[in-house]
């Protein structure tokens, strides 16, 4: 289950009307700490207005708005501040400030008052002097070094998204909101955004697993389904294409017809949406038809897959081990995810792509698994002889350790079920992972 | 075609030769009437223009006389002034006064009603209800309150003739900041009045700016007219004066008020371009 400090975001039975006409009807969303989630929906279904919602400046008619901050404390949203960052579809940088100082300007808000700017001027300079230095580090990181100087006219859309999403996220919130942000921009220039999004979220995935809370949770908004399902690792359908006959007279408004994970990409992989035709396909089927009438809960499977552990990414279930510094934390991670990955191999995934997840989740994790299993690849090397007999015998010691370890039930049918997978759908990986797990090998065929 | 882009060069020169006709239909104008009647004053020649200017540039003879005899008695006695020079202080004191009250008065004002909507329900009705009250028809209500004469009756003409309308439009500039903007700055952790400071301040001073140049030539028209009524020194009050005896020193003066107004409206054109790099204006997008 997760816990309740993970749900970053709670909308609970949000309905919101324009006067008689109802936009948005009971709609209950929580957001994970560290997902990106992607709104899809038609033109006019009240996309935008969930998300200003969700910023704080719209009321909704009914229902609430909750964010969790990291510090664990839950807040009503009641307008617009700090804990939501936002990034409209037409930047909306500030035209008086160049792409540096419109950076540095949550930090200003954030750490300063009118009055001690104004008083302490010194404190004031040497203050700014690290906000620049901070913001110029986070524009280098997405390729503005040249354009710092700029003003907003000055730099080209995806320039001025960038600089958007860099002044968002400086400030640190709890969740970022993106509201078509790349409608207004050619393919290259989104694509090359899209990647920029997959690369926080693979940050993401690092920092969650340090065992810390991950830093980037995104909710954005698109039209285009791709775009949704190759940056969002969960893609959420409003649609005003539902049962409400059954008790409405006219519909009430649009309401959540598909929420479902998506599959993890990527930023260094080649963009394939021919691999995403299933979920499109549902996805219209769900949200896009106008002569369906769903059933609200037919096509909303996320929290059922997700509590079953069938989540990637981010959402992947963190490790139950309750042995306390055990030495094969990374190994047992590891084997976990592989087995989870191979096992899910159903709908969305193709051969193809589960050998690049399979390779992607090998390269990250392998430096982890080597320097776990050191203290036995030595001795089966041979290698504790050459030391001082002092380190032979800890090294010998950890060795033993590792072996028990190894041998326990939450790690054994692990790394066991990921073999079998592995075999099973992607032999090369089988091969390659073996190796790896050489040290491990006799517990695993079950002789050690 | 309609508005077909032209040279910079046949720019210029259109604009120089507009200059040029000015000035020979002038001169073929003053011509005629010289040999109608050479002792007119009424379309003046480019000489009795030259001979009026020095007249004012100079100091008068009879008042440095009068100024020399009271020098027995009072030796702090202050030498007098070329008219011009007294003129164009008073004139240009009133006027900068004047104008630079209405813009922080309106600034204030436009600023607040356009952030707060209940200083907006407040005061846009009077303000709007005064913008439409011609400063010059109010000027006997502004004798009364501020008396005939004094420096505070010429700079509360310019400063009350031109704050309403000012405060219209930089009420309307600051209406125009998008939402967005507003709300971002909250999501950053900007407090209301940080918001309102750096960025809706911001975001209108070069429309500010361009208020202030829009409202010169009404207030110089404002000022003028006092002057022409209930002061004795100012450029209203010469124009008034010698256009008794003649035009050698009216025209002069209105030239020398338009060189006035367009070096207020160049330095806060420099200003703008100064102090708002960022500023670019509809025309040149």
């Amino acid at each position: 289950m997760v816990a309740k400090h993970d749900i970053v975001l709670e909308c609970e039975n949000l309905s919101h009307r324009f006067g008689l006409r109802g936009v948005l009807h009971e709609v209950s969303l929580k957001v994970i700490r560290g997902e990106i989630v992607a709104i899809v929906g038609e033109t006019g279904c009240g996309k935008s207005t969930l998300l200003r919602t969700i910023l704080g400046t719209q009321r909704p008619t009914s229902g609430k708005v909750q964010i969790t901050t990291r510090a664990h404390g839950t807040c009503d949203r009641t307008g617009p501040d700090r804990d939501c960052g936002i990034v409209p579809q037409h930047y909306c940088l500030y035209p008086f400030l160049t792409a540096l100082q419109n950076v540095t300007l949550g930090l200003m808000f954030e750490q300063t008052s009118l009055t001690s700017r104004l008083f302490r001027r010194s404190w004031w300079r040497k203050l700014r002097a690290g906000h620049m230095d901070r913001a110029a580090k986070l524009l280098q990181e997405l390729k503005l070094e040249h354009a710092m100087h700029l003003y907003p006219h000055e730099l080209s859309g995806g320039m001025r998204q960038r600089v958007a999403i860099a002044q968002a996220l400086i400030t640190e919130p709890e969740i970022l909101l993106l509201d078509e942000p790349f409608g207004a921009l050619d393919e290259a220039t989104r694509e090359e955004l899209q990647r920029m999004l997959l690369e926080l979220y693979m940050e993401n995935c690092k920092v969650k697993d340090r065992g810390q809370p991950p830093p980037y949770t995104i909710v954005i908004v698109t039209h285009e389904l791709n775009e949704a399902i190759y940056v969002g690792d969960r893609v959420v359908a409003l649609s005003r294409y539902w049962n409400w006959k059954e008790r409405f007279s006219e519909c009430p408004g649009a309401t959540i017809l598909f929420d479902q994970m998506a599959p993890v990409n990527y930023p260094d992989e080649e963009r394939e949406f021919e691999i995403f035709a299933k979920q499109r396909s549902d996805i219209r089927a769900a949200a896009f038809d106008p002569k369906a009438t769903r059933n609200r809960e037919e096509f909303q499977h996320f929290w059922r897959d997700f509590l079953s552990g069938k989540g990637e990414g981010i959402l992947a279930p963190t490790q139950a081990c309750d042995l306390p510094n055990c030495p094969l934390k990374n190994t047992c991670s590891f084997a976990q995810r592989m087995a989870r990955l191979a096992q899910n191999n159903g709908s969305q995934q193709t051969a193809k792509r589960l050998e690049i997840s399979l390779k992607h989740l090998l390269k990250r994790d392998e430096e982890a698994i080597a320097d776990e299993l050191r203290p036995l690849r030595r001795i089966l090397d041979g290698e504790p002889r050459i030391g001082p007999g002092q380190v032979a015998g800890d090294a010998q010691a950890e060795a033993h350790k590792i072996r028990d370890t190894a041998s326990r039930e939450c790690f054994v049918n692990a790394a066991r079920d990921m073999m079998d997978s592995l075999q099973l759908h992607s032999p090369a990986m089988h091969r390659e992972v073996k190796q790896h797990l050489m040290p491990l090998q006799s517990i695993l065929d079950g002789s050690g | 075609m309609l508005r077909k882009p032209i040279r910079k060069l046949h720019r210029v020169a259109l604009g120089v030769a507009s200059g040029i006709v000015l000035v020979i239909g002038y001169t073929a104008l003053c011509y005629r009437s010289q040999q109608l009647n050479p002792n007119q004053t009424t379309i003046p020649s480019w000489s009795q223009m030259l001979g009026g200017l020095r007249s004012v540039v100079r100091t008068d003879p009879a008042a440095l006389a009068r100024w020399k005899q009271a020098l027995a008695n009072n030796p702090d006695a202050s030498r007098p002034r070329p008219k011009l020079v007294a003129d164009a202080t008073a004139t240009g004191t009133h006027l900068f006064l004047g104008l630079g009250l209405s813009v922080i008065g309106s600034m204030f004002l436009g600023v607040m009603m356009g952030c707060f909507r209940r200083v907006e329900a407040f005061l846009l009705p009077p303000m709007a209800f005064l913008a439409k009250i011609p400063a010059t028809a109010a000027l006997p209500v502004f004798l009364k309150l501020a008396g005939q004469g004094q420096e505070t009756f010429f700079v509360s003409i310019v400063t009350f003739g031109v704050l309403p309308a000012m405060s219209q439009s930089i009420y309307l500039a600051a209406r125009e900041v998008s939402d967005e903007y507003l709300s971002k700055a909250y999501t950053l952790g900007a407090s209301d009045t940080a918001v309102v400071w750096t960025i809706m301040v911001r975001s209108i001073l070069p429309h500010v700016m361009d208020a202030a140049r829009l409202a010169i030539g009404p207030a110089i028209v404002y000022l003028i007219a006092a002057e022409m009524l209930f002061s004795d020194i100012g450029f209203g009050y010469r124009i008034r004066y010698d256009a008794k005896t003649g035009m050698t020193v009216v025209f002069p003066y209105l030239v020398i008020l338009a060189i006035f107004g367009f070096t207020m409206d160049f330095s806060l054109r420099w200003l703008q371009r100064k102090t708002c790099p960022w500023f670019v204006p509809e025309e040149s997008r």
